[in-house]
C-alpha cells in the first residue's frame, strides 16, 4: 500500500517523478469513470489529460482529509459536467467527435472493441439526459459509490442527487421500453 | 414494473462487467508529463505579478476617468457659458430677429469675446 500523504508532498515541492506515479495509478479508474459518462473514447482521454494537469497545478490545495481518489474523481467530474453543458449547446460539434470514434484505429482489437461496447450502450441509454442526471447515475449505479461520497464530489445536497437518481433512472427505464416496443 | 426492473438491472450488470482500457497507456502519461514541465509550480512571482497588474489596471482605469471627466466638464462649462442666458439680466433692447439666443451667439462669434466679459458686453452692445 503505497503512501500517497508522502507522494503529494514530494510533489508539492515540484517532484515529477512523483506525479508520474500518481498519474501512473489512477488514470485507469479515471479513464474509466470519464468514459463511463462521456460514453466517447476521444473525449474521456481529453478529460483524463486535463484532469491530471489540473490535478498538478491545484496540488497544494489537496487536503488528506479527502482521499486523493475522491479528490481525483471531483476534479475529474466537474470536467466531465463542463464538457456535457458545452457538448449540449454544441450539438453539431458533438456528432464530428462521435464520427471520429470510427475512425480511430488501435493495435488492441479486443480492447477497442470493448470500449466501442461500452460507448455504444452509454451513447444509447443516456443520451441527452441532463448532466447531473448523467453524473448522479453514473457514480451511484455504476460506479457504486456512497451517496456521501457523491455528495462530496458533485458538490449537490443528498436530497438533490435523489431526485437526479431518480429521473435519471426513469429516463433510462423508459428508454428500456421503447426499446422493447420497438 | 418487476419486469422492468430486471431490465435495468441487467443493463447496469452489462455496463458494469465492460472494463474500458486506455488505448495508448503509456502515451497518455507522457503527454500528461510533458504538459505539467511547462507548468512551474514554484513560480511565486507570479502573485507579484498580477498584483501589479490588478494596481496598474486600476491606476490606469483611474487616469482614464479623470481624463474623461475633465474633457466633459470642459464641455458643459463651454455650453453653459456660450448657450446660457440668465434670467437676471434686464435686456432693454430686443433683437432685430427677436431670437435672443441666436443673436447672442453671433454676437460672441464675431467678436471673439472669451467667457468672462460676454453678457456685460452684450448688454453695453444693445443698450
Amino acid at each position: 500500500m503505497k503512501d500517497y500523504n508522502l507522494i503529494i508532498e514530494r510533489c508539492r515541492t515540484g517532484d515529477k517523478d512523483a506525479f508520474r506515479t500518481i498519474v501512473n495509478d489512477f488514470r485507469q479508474v479515471i479513464f474509466r469513470l470519464a468514459i463511463r459518462i462521456m460514453g466517447n473514447t476521444t473525449e474521456a482521454e481529453d478529460i483524463t489529460q486535463e484532469t491530471f494537469i489540473s490535478a498538478w497545478t491545484a496540488i497544494s490545495s489537496y487536503s488528506s482529509r479527502s482521499s486523493l481518489n475522491t479528490w481525483l474523481y471531483r476534479i475529474a467530474c466537474n470536467k466531465c459536467y463542463d464538457r456535457l453543458r458545452q457538448m449540449k449547446k454544441e450539438t453539431a460539434r458533438a456528432e464530428i467527435s462521435e464520427s471520429i470514434e470510427y475512425i480511430q484505429c488501435d493495435n488492441n482489437i479486443e480492447e477497442e472493441m470493448s470500449n466501442k461496447e461500452l460507448c455504444r450502450i452509454i451513447s444509447e441509454y443516456t443520451k441527452d439526459m441532463p448532466p447531473m442526471q448523467k453524473l448522479a447515475f453514473t457514480l451511484k449505479d455504476i460506479e457504486g459509490l456512497s451517496s456521501d461520497e457523491i455528495c462530496r464530489i458533485t458538490g449537490i445536497t443528498t436530497i438533490q442527487l435523489k431526485s437526479n437518481l431518480y429521473f435519471a433512472r426513469k429516463f433510462i427505464r423508459n428508454r428500456l421500453l421503447k426499446d422493447k416496443k420497438l | 414494473m418487476n419486469r422492468n426492473n430486471d431490465e435495468y438491472n441487467k443493463l447496469i450488470s452489462r455496463i458494469r462487467s465492460i472494463n474500458p482500457s486506455i488505448p495508448d497507456g503509456e502515451g497518455m502519461t507522457n503527454k500528461i508529463m510533458s504538459s505539467i514541465n511547462s507548468i512551474d509550480l514554484n513560480k511565486k512571482g507570479n502573485k507579484y505579478i498580477l498584483w501589479i497588474r490588478i494596481i496598474s489596471g486600476m491606476a490606469a482605469c483611474l487616469v482614464a476617468s479623470v481624463m474623461i471627466a475633465g474633457i466633459y466638464g470642459d464641455n458643459v462649462r463651454n455650453d453653459y457659458y456660450h448657450n446660457m442666458i440668465p434670467e437676471t439680466i434686464n435686456i432693454k433692447t430686443e433683437c432685430s430677429t427677436g431670437n435672443m439666443l441666436e443673436t447672442y451667439r453671433c454676437f460672441i462669434r464675431e467678436n471673439n469675446i472669451g467667457h468672462a466679459d460676454n453678457m456685460k458686453r452684450y448688454i453695453e452692445h444693445y443698450k
